[in-house]
């Protein structure tokens, strides 16, 4: 090795034993001298003339363009059949609201329910647990006094502010008597500001927010108040 | 009063502008909907009239898939533009400002009389054969009697100077951007009708240059002409298309036309990242309707222009029909009749798929723009001007000289 660097002792770049130019910031320089600290342009006939590399561009274009549309007409071949599912239909995206991707996380965090007693009444003692543990401080509750002693306690209301919410999961993992949990919806979206704070019975309709078979869109999601 | 003549009018000038409005309206739908499929995306599809469903337990549920693949997008476009305010703002000039649209949408609609879309025809026979056919014998009779045997040309102005006429009437739509961006008292609006304006007069010069080439050979300006001579061959099978003549200015007139349009790869006149709108900044409603419409019409006009002048116009390969003088001139052995490929065919089917084959062509061409729009980026202004005074307008002129000798040479 120490003789390899006594040879190259300018520190060039060797390659095949063959000395590289030095880029120019490495060098020393003497005053007045212009310094290309940029490559130089390096364009080839053909690509400075533009038209060859306009045709392969509009080919390229063209070709993905052909590509969709036979993949969207054999599709249409078995859409008519009913089986639209079994091919591929060209485009990447999704027909969005009438279409979910199959591919969410079975363990994705979305929306909140809150789970119940036998008798439909909220599991939740109104603890504040989740209030207490919540990053986001966007959980609301309202104690009331519960006639069953050995419960204690009860939400009269129980308010998330699913806008501010991060979808952490932390009220879930606080909660001591496993009321409330994170389920996998995450079409939460709406018209007005208002209606983004869910209350107590919303949380406890486990509907999903989003239902196909009646073309409600998410936003249109019917509630009360 | 020639009434034949009246009625043969009405029937182009309907069919034209049928095609014409109609195609301005669909552009707009293509344009969203290819560039989506070149894109990998699925594209415009939100637009859709609901339809009531009757429920079984009573009441209606309104569907909203009825949308026909965004077909709606074009007709909700319109309706938004015809119902919103139409505000002049109070710092322009009122007629200048009001008058510039239509500078915008009449030029590119006339250009279109001088285009050959069908050829030659003879009502009378087509019609009669027409009605004949299902039995209306006196339908046949009246319009034998009303058309004859008279041939009339499927275009709107038979000119003798056409393709001057094209370049005369093209040449006032910069006015459209000019007076707008003029009239509107707004930086960004003279900014951008000054582009336009040197973009399209640049842009002009070599347009005419590029097409002289053809106009050497074919020894004409006449398009109904030109259209005529491309249903030659050569070697008994190349059709005599411009194409094949001149392949080379067909990618220069095209660029000059695309210029004109102004539209992607040569939009600085409106350029949004830098110019707002350009020289519509503040025109609002159907006003502002009208510059998008004649910009996507124009589309239609161009593949229009370049159909009949480098693609055959309205000539399927290998099939001739009443009234091709050329063809009839250089095949002496056939009687002047309905031919394709040598049998003889009813008069309607050679007149169907010629019009057929012109629309064909003219849909390819307007896909073709709109994958270029989608495909190249915009240039910078002083490419756009050094792509034209020198490189596209020196390569015109030598073209049409070396075009010149050498027609000189073998004798046309
Ligand atoms: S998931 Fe996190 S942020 Fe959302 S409510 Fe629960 S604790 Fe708060
Ligand atoms: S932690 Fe559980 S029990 Fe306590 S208030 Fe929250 S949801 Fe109710």
């Amino acid at each position: 090795m120490g003789t390899q660097r006594g040879k190259n002792k300018g520190f060039e770049n060797l390659v095949d034993g063959q000395v590289l130019p030095q880029p120019a910031y490495q060098g020393e320089f003497t005053e007045g001298e212009i310094v290309q600290y940029y490559n130089p342009e390096s364009m080839t006939w053909a690509e400075r003339i533009y038209l060859p590399y306009v045709l392969a561009g509009l080919g390229l274009t063209a070709k993905v363009f052909l590509r969709n549309m036979v993949t969207w007409f054999v599709w249409l071949t078995y859409w008519v059949r009913g089986k639209g599912a079994e091919a591929k239909r060209g485009a990447t995206t999704i027909y969005y609201p009438h279409e979910m991707r199959p591919d969410f996380s079975p363990v994705n965090r979305g929306k909140h329910i809150l789970t119940m007693r036998d008798n439909d009444d909220p599991q939740c003692v109104a603890c504040y647990m989740c209030a207490t543990a919540c990053p986001a401080f966007c959980i609301h509750i309202v104690a009331g006094e519960h006639p069953d002693p050995a419960i204690e306690k009860y939400p009269v209301r129980f308010d998330i502010e699913i806008d501010k919410c991060i979808f952490c999961g932390y009220c879930e993992e606080a909660c001591p008597v496993d009321a409330i949990r994170l389920t996998t919806d995450v079409h939460l979206v709406d018209y007005k500001r208002e209606r983004m704070v869910y209350d107590r019975e919303y949380l406890l309709t486990w509907k999903p927010t989003y239902v196909e078979e009646e073309h409600v869109y998410p936003g249109d999601r019917p509630r009360k108040s | 009063m020639d009434w034949a003549f009246l009625v043969v009018a009405i029937m182009n000038l309907s069919f034209v502008l049928g095609v014409l409005l109609n195609l301005g309206g669909v552009l707009t739908w293509v344009e969203r909907k290819q560039g989506a499929v070149m894109a990998n995306r699925i594209g415009a599809n939100r637009a859709y009239i609901p339809i009531p469903i009757p429920q079984k337990g009573g009441g209606v549920k309104w569907s909203k898939r009825f949308t026909v693949m965004g077909l709606w997008h074009g007709i909700a476009d319109g309706a938004k533009m015809i119902m919103k305010e139409d505000y002049t703002p109070p710092f322009v000039d009122k007629y200048i400002y009001n008058i510039a649209p239509w500078f915008a949408v009449v030029p590119v609609l006339v250009t279109f009389a001088v285009i050959p879309f069908g050829g030659p025809f003879q009502p009378g026979i087509m019609l009669s054969d027409v009605f004949g056919l299902v039995g209306a014998d006196f339908a046949s009779e009246w319009v034998m009697a009303l058309f004859g045997e008279r041939t009339f040309q499927m275009q709107l102005a038979d000119l003798n100077v056409g393709l001057l006429f094209v370049f005369a009437v093209g040449s006032t739509g910069i006015f459209s951007a000019a007076l707008a961006g003029w009239a509107s008292n707004n930086k960004y609006s003279l900014l951008g009708a000054l582009r336009s304006s040197s973009q399209m007069i640049s842009y002009e010069v070599f347009m005419g240059m590029a097409i002289l080439g053809l106009v050497v050979i074919y020894g004409t300006v006449d398009m109904n002409l030109i259209a005529q001579m491309q249903g030659d061959v050569w070697f008994g099978f190349l059709p005599k298309w411009g194409i094949f003549l001149q392949p080379h200015m067909f990618f220069i007139f095209m660029a000059a036309l695309m210029a004109e349009n102004k539209r992607v790869p040569f939009d600085m006149p409106e350029a949004e990242s830098e110019l707002v709108a350009g020289y519509f900044t503040e025109y609002s409603a159907m006003k502002m309707g009208l510059f998008m419409m004649a910009e996507f019409i124009e589309i239609a006009v161009i593949a229009g222009l370049l159909t009949a002048l480098f693609f055959g116009a309205y000539h399927v390969p290998g099939v001739h029909g009443a009234g091709d003088a050329f063809y009839w001139a250089a095949h002496p052995e056939l009687t002047p009749g309905n031919y394709v490929f040598g049998m003889e065919v009813p008069h309607v089917v050679v007149v169907v798929g010629r019009v057929g084959s012109f629309l064909a062509k003219l849909l390819f061409f307007c896909w073709f723009q709109i994958l270029i729009r989608w495909t190249l980026p915009k240039f910078r202004y002083d490419q756009i001007m050094r792509l034209g005074w020198k490189i596209l307008l020196p390569l015109s002129l030598v073209n049409l000289v070396l075009t010149a000798v050498v027609v000189l040479l073998i004798g046309g």
